[in-house]
């Protein structure tokens, strides 16, 4: 084989692994009208076992709050490491948030769960609001909510 | 009326100092990160801390840096950011080799963090 056709045969190599090695995810999370103030969000992911790995979002500004969150306060241990720049405003009632960012090809199909966790000013905590396996099955499906949330799905 | 323009006069004196003092952290306590990671930083960053305390509400490290130089900062308590920063420098110390060499740990943080920030909608 010549370098002319080896080169752009490595680049192209590269280049499918590069993509291969994340993927871009999408969460759309729809809340109920639960009739409270704006309530905040906790997206995660875990690994089968429920152990916590990484922080996905918050939405919500005030930290101090952050403890409501308790499934995912208690995996993270609120560590500011753990959500710097990975947090937003926190969601009103009947709204639907979408939140869009890379995720490694590692953790789809590979028994990681996504958890959602909310709270509200003056009514309950929901710890695990959502539970759901991130798998390629699990692509376009809804999935209802305990606590606020109404709907949550997931594409990629 | 020489008693009013010498109280008004005397209240902007006031303001203005107040002003002008006013180089104090103003960071909400809750949102503050503990000591432990600002000393984290600065040993990644080269430092040699020796004490960490608040001092006007803001973070005041004291320690030597990279070169050896005797270093004095000041940094916001929650975001960690760089506000006031006084070098010794022993021997032969170069400022614009410093500066250079120094971007502040916070900066180089957001950047790695502002590429992989999701991009958020709610409708």
């Amino acid at each position: 084989m010549t370098y002319r056709t080896l080169i752009p045969a490595t680049l192209a190599i590269l280049l499918s692994t590069m993509a291969a090695n994340a993927r871009e995810i999408t969460f759309t999370t729809e809340l109920k009208n639960y009739g409270g103030d704006g309530a905040y969000v906790a997206l995660y992911l875990t690994n089968e076992a429920g152990q916590y790995q990484q922080t996905l979002w918050i939405a919500g500004e005030k930290s101090k709050y952050y403890k409501h969150l308790s499934g995912w306060a208690r995996g993270s241990g609120q560590r500011s490491s753990e959500y710097d720049s990975l947090t937003g405003a926190s969601v009103a009632a009947g709204k639907t948030m979408t939140v869009t960012l890379d995720l490694a090809d590692s953790l789809i199909d590979s028994g990681h769960q996504v958890r959602v966790d909310t709270a509200v000013e003056d009514m309950r905590d929901n710890r695990y609001d959502v539970v759901v396996p991130l798998t390629t099955e699990g692509v376009g499906q809804t999935t209802a909510g305990r606590g606020y949330v109404q709907s949550f799905s997931y594409s990629f | 009326m020489k008693i009013v323009q010498m109280t008004a006069l005397m209240v902007t004196f006031l303001i203005s100092t107040a002003v002008l003092a006013d180089d104090d952290c103003t960071d909400p306590v809750a949102d503050w990160q503990p000591q432990e990671n600002l000393r984290q930083l600065m040993i990644d960053n080269g430092w040699d801390v020796k004490r960490i305390k608040v001092d006007d509400g803001c973070y005041e490290v004291k320690g030597f840096d990279q070169d050896g130089h005797r270093v004095e900062a000041k940094f916001s308590p929650a975001t960690l950011e760089i506000r006031e920063l006084e070098i010794k420098f022993t021997g032969s110390g170069s400022r614009s080799a410093y500066l250079k060499k120094y971007k502040g740990p916070q900066q180089s943080m957001d950047n790695k963090n502002a590429k992989k920030r999701p991009k958020v909608n709610i409708q």
